[in-house]
């Protein structure tokens, strides 16, 4: 191989990029190589989270960025958000290849790890290895030889234990001296004959074909795409060459096959070989390999029935802890932004501008930080649990069950997150490699039941649903009808999963292959950096897209704001005014006849009875400008659109104006029956309200029937704009949140409609 | 050669059985995943329990496996591992 001098422009920011496989103590290296000053983004086009940072160096110099790239256990790939690795390691993702690839191997797992090692030094970058869980190695009774392991890989070799920052400037120094240092010769892997001709051959026809790199990181991709059959090498390759290359690859392959040799096999066969000797040359073990205690405590822990029970238990323990300890956090954000909202409208001359910026503005970041709370427990939780190893078992466990739905055991937290809210259920995708079992998780999981529908339930059960004892005296209709709800959204789950798994994101079911981790002591700084990166991430680029569709919602049911109606409500105050003071005229003319306090009573009454008067008609007024407004007007248009689900324009309306969340239904309901906007699911005049609501014949709008039918259309609906940005963030496209809006709205409208349909048969027939 | 009475799918394994890999069959990628994690020809993999899906140990890494994985790894020679 050839031996090449790496060069430098003092100018350019250099890279070094972190690989290995996963489960290695990647993040927590890279954690204590860039401290604080780490930047979380995604790389363009896919789903798979940038993490990168700047290296903390004492020496002077331009800075070095260094890019934790996704654990992978081999560069061979099969999806296009997996391939990152590669495409970083050969420049085609930052135009340069990294400057250092630091390979981080489990020291305990010397004999896996070095095949993505293996495959990486034949990129002919320089390389150093950092040997990280070394103290876990030793105690094991694991020698590692490392003057020996040295030689054998001819890169740099450094022992550390990341999570107690040992051995972190040693690899400091290793990666400084590699910058500057030429790559020396190394290994060549002795593959058989038939396959480097075929890939000889390959490596021609590619040169001839296109400008894209060449020396040994183009012999490297061009390996995985021949030994890859329908992986994500030989598909770029080919759109990038034309379709002969295709054909080309078929044949070489045949002829592979034809020679004895399994496509698949052979570079691991190859590779293995070769790491089998120099393992047995670097490793002595100094005690003798026992039972490892990981395995013992698997017994019980990954037990079919003992284990589902104690991760159930955990579950609920940890949904607890997030209930408990976020609800007072996300009051406190609510009553704050509330009082905020009720001193900017004090202080704030009434117009578009306090509108604006109390029901806008205000409201609009309250609703992104409630979200807050939650989402950094959440993820404090999920970093514990996986960092310590046991989110595989949970994977492991649940995966029979999970497969009944097409999905995988990875599938299980994020849905069960999506009850408390889906956002940062959607957010907790991220464990799921599978691109297709991601993706079907991430457009279920709006329909598990979250904590915002909640209000809708209560408030139109507590209105409607009769509190009749079902099942002796266990529970009662109204219980029985808020269970239903929140079972509605999983059992319209399971076909709809099934559905897309059969058309859309069909595909060759992958097989479950999950490695369980030996179980190791959580880092707490692993886990604190990924709740902070997730709540910080959510808050910058979810609460842009929410509130900017809070701000659009308002100025719709705001504008336009005709002066007419203000004129004509100030006229009909005057009145009132007027009237009143006739009232107390005469009043203070007939005092000489009654007593002094009495009098004083009865002017009392009067201030009462017209101040009561005067905020009716502002409700009024609200009521007028709202239905006047461009929703109030869609609302009334799209009518015939909702009549067959048994609602009015009324209905319509507030279901258009919950579009960014659903709680803000039950504040639009109650200003649109002129009862003010800040009502919430209890109060009981917006229940006696909507019981007396009728259409202009004077059917009452509301029925049992109608009730469920709005429920099951919240049930079903993706009424929520931060959901969105989230699938928007996470797919990284418009046309995911597009798809999952459609289909759910279309969902809620025939469940609606089937269940008006039914009930209203059914009940009121 | 393997004897053909001595061959068997990983599926066969009891719990504590261990045994060398005689090839994979499977969809090319699926091989080349599990071949990338070390289940090659001659590698020695043992049974921790067996199930749906299954917790077996190649090396020093302990795998979980599903059931259309387990038909697809090929067995010859057991061996006896301490």
């Amino acid at each position: 191989m050839p031996t090449s001098l790496p060069v430098h422009t003092p100018t350019r920011t250099r890279t070094i990029a972190l690989v290995g496989n996963p489960n290695t103590g990647k993040s927590t290296l890279f954690n204590a190589l860039t401290g604080f000053r780490q930047r979380v983004g995604n790389y363009p086009g896919v789903t798979v989270e940038r993490r990168s940072g700047t290296l903390r160096t004492t020496n002077p110099g331009p800075p070095v960025e260094v890019l934790d790239l996704p654990g992978t256990y081999s560069l061979a790939v099969h999806q296009a958000d997996e391939a990152i690795v590669l495409d970083v390691l050969l420049g085609h993702h930052d135009n340069t290849p990294p400057d250092v690839i630091v390979c981080v191997l489990d020291a305990a797992n010397l004999q896996r790890n070095l095949f993505l090692t293996t495959q990486v030094l034949e990129l002919d970058r320089p390389v150093v290895i950092a040997l990280n869980m070394y103290d876990v190695a030793e105690e094991l009774g694991i020698a590692i030889n490392l003057e020996a392991l040295e030689q054998a890989l001819a890169v740099p070799v450094v022992p550390v234990v990341a999570v107690k920052q040992v051995g972190v400037e040693r690899l400091r120094n290793a990666i400084e001296n590699a910058l500057q240092s030429a790559v020396k010769e190394r290994h060549c892997h002795a593959f058989p004959d038939c396959v480097c001709a075929e890939l000889d051959g390959l490596c021609t026809t590619i040169r001839r074909g296109d400008d894209g790199p060449t020396g040994p990181s183009a012999r490297a991709e061009a390996m995985q795409s021949l030994l890859t059959p329908g992986g994500y090498h030989e598909t770029r390759l080919v759109k990038r060459c034309g379709l002969g290359l295709a054909e080309e690859l078929t044949e070489r392959r045949a002829r592979i096959a034809a020679a004895g040799e399994s496509v698949a096999e052979v570079e691991a066969r190859v590779r293995y070989a070769w790491i089998d000797r120099v393992v047995k040359q670097v490793v002595t073990h100094v005690k003798p390999p026992r039972s490892p205690r990981s395995e013992r405590a698997d017994r019980i822990l990954t037990h079919p029935v003992a284990g589902i029970a104690l991760l159930l238990l955990l579950m609920g323990l940890g949904f607890q802890v997030i209930y408990t300890w976020a609800q007072p956090v996300m009051d406190a954000i609510d009553g704050t932004f509330s009082a905020l909202g009720a001193l900017l409208s004090e202080w704030l001359p009434a117009g578009p501008v306090e509108s604006l910026l109390a029901n806008g503005v205000v409201a609009g970041v309250g609703a992104v930080l409630t979200f807050l709370p939650q989402i950094v427990i959440l993820f404090l939780f999920i970093a514990v649990l996986e960092d310590c190893g046991y989110m595989a078992r949970a994977a492991f466990l649940l995966d029979r069950w999970m497969a009944l739905l097409g999905l995988n055991g990875k599938s299980f937290i994020p849905l069960l997150s999506s009850y408390a809210c889906a956002v940062p259920g959607i957010m907790a995708t991220r464990t799921i490699e599978s691109r297709r079992d991601r993706m079907v998780t991430i457009l279920i999981a709006p329909l598990m039941s979250c904590s915002a529908r909640l209000p809708v339930y209560v408030l139109l059960i507590g209105a409607f649903i009769p509190s009749t004892p079902v099942l002796g005296r266990l529970l009662n209709l109204q219980a029985v009808t808020l269970l239903a709800m929140y079972l509605v959204g999983v059992v319209i789950a399971i076909p709809i999963a099934l559905l897309l798994k059969k058309t859309v994101l069909r595909g060759e079911p992958q097989g479950f292959l999950l490695e369980l981790p030996t179980y190791k002591w959580p880092s707490p700084t692993t886990a604190f950096y990924r709740a902070y990166e997730q709540g910080r991430e959510f808050a910058v680029s979810a609460g842009t897209i929410i509130f900017a569709v809070t701000i659009v919602v308002w100025a719709m049911g705001y504008y336009p704001h005709p002066a007419s109606v203000a004129a004509d409500f100030e006229v009909r105050r005057t009145e009132v005014r007027a009237r009143y003071e006739v009232h107390a005229q005469r009043l203070t003319e007939a005092s000489g006849h009654a007593g002094a306090e009495e009098a004083a009573y009865a002017r009392e009454q009067i201030a009462n009875d017209l101040a009561a008067e005067v905020s009716e008609l502002d409700r009024q007024e609200a009521g007028e400008y709202l239905r006047q407004s461009v929703l109030g007007r869609l609302g009334r248009r799209i009518e015939p659109l909702v009549m067959p689900l048994g609602w009015d324009w009324r209905i319509g309306t507030a279901a258009m104006a919950s579009f960014p969340a659903r709680e803000v239904f039950v504040a639009t309901m109650g200003t649109i029956y002129n009862l003010g906007g800040d009502q919430d699911e209890s109060s009981t005049s917006l229940r006696d309200t909507l019981r007396s609501a009728a259409w202009p014949d004077g059917r009452p709008v509301f029925n049992v029937a109608v009730a469920l039918s709005v429920m099951v259309f919240f049930a079903l609906c993706c009424q929520c704009a931060a959901t969105l940005a989230v699938i928007k963030r996470e797919t990284n496209s418009w046309t995911w949140p597009l798809a999952t809006f459609t289909y759910m709205t279309l969902l809620a409208y025939l469940g609606a409609l089937v269940t008006y349909q039914v009930a209203s048969r059914l009940i009121h027939a | 050669m393997i004897e053909e009475t001595k061959r068997g799918k990983l599926l066969s394994l009891k719990a504590g059985e261990a045994a060398e890999i005689a090839s994979i069959e499977a969809a090319p990628a699926t091989a080349k995943r599990l071949a990338d994690m070390g289940f090659v020809r001659g590698a020695v993999v043992r049974m921790i329990r067996p199930g749906r899906p299954c917790r077996v140990r190649i090396g020093a890494t302990c795998v979980g496996l599903g059931r259309a994985l387990q038909e697809s790894i090929l067995l010859m020679n057991q061996v006896t591992v301490g």
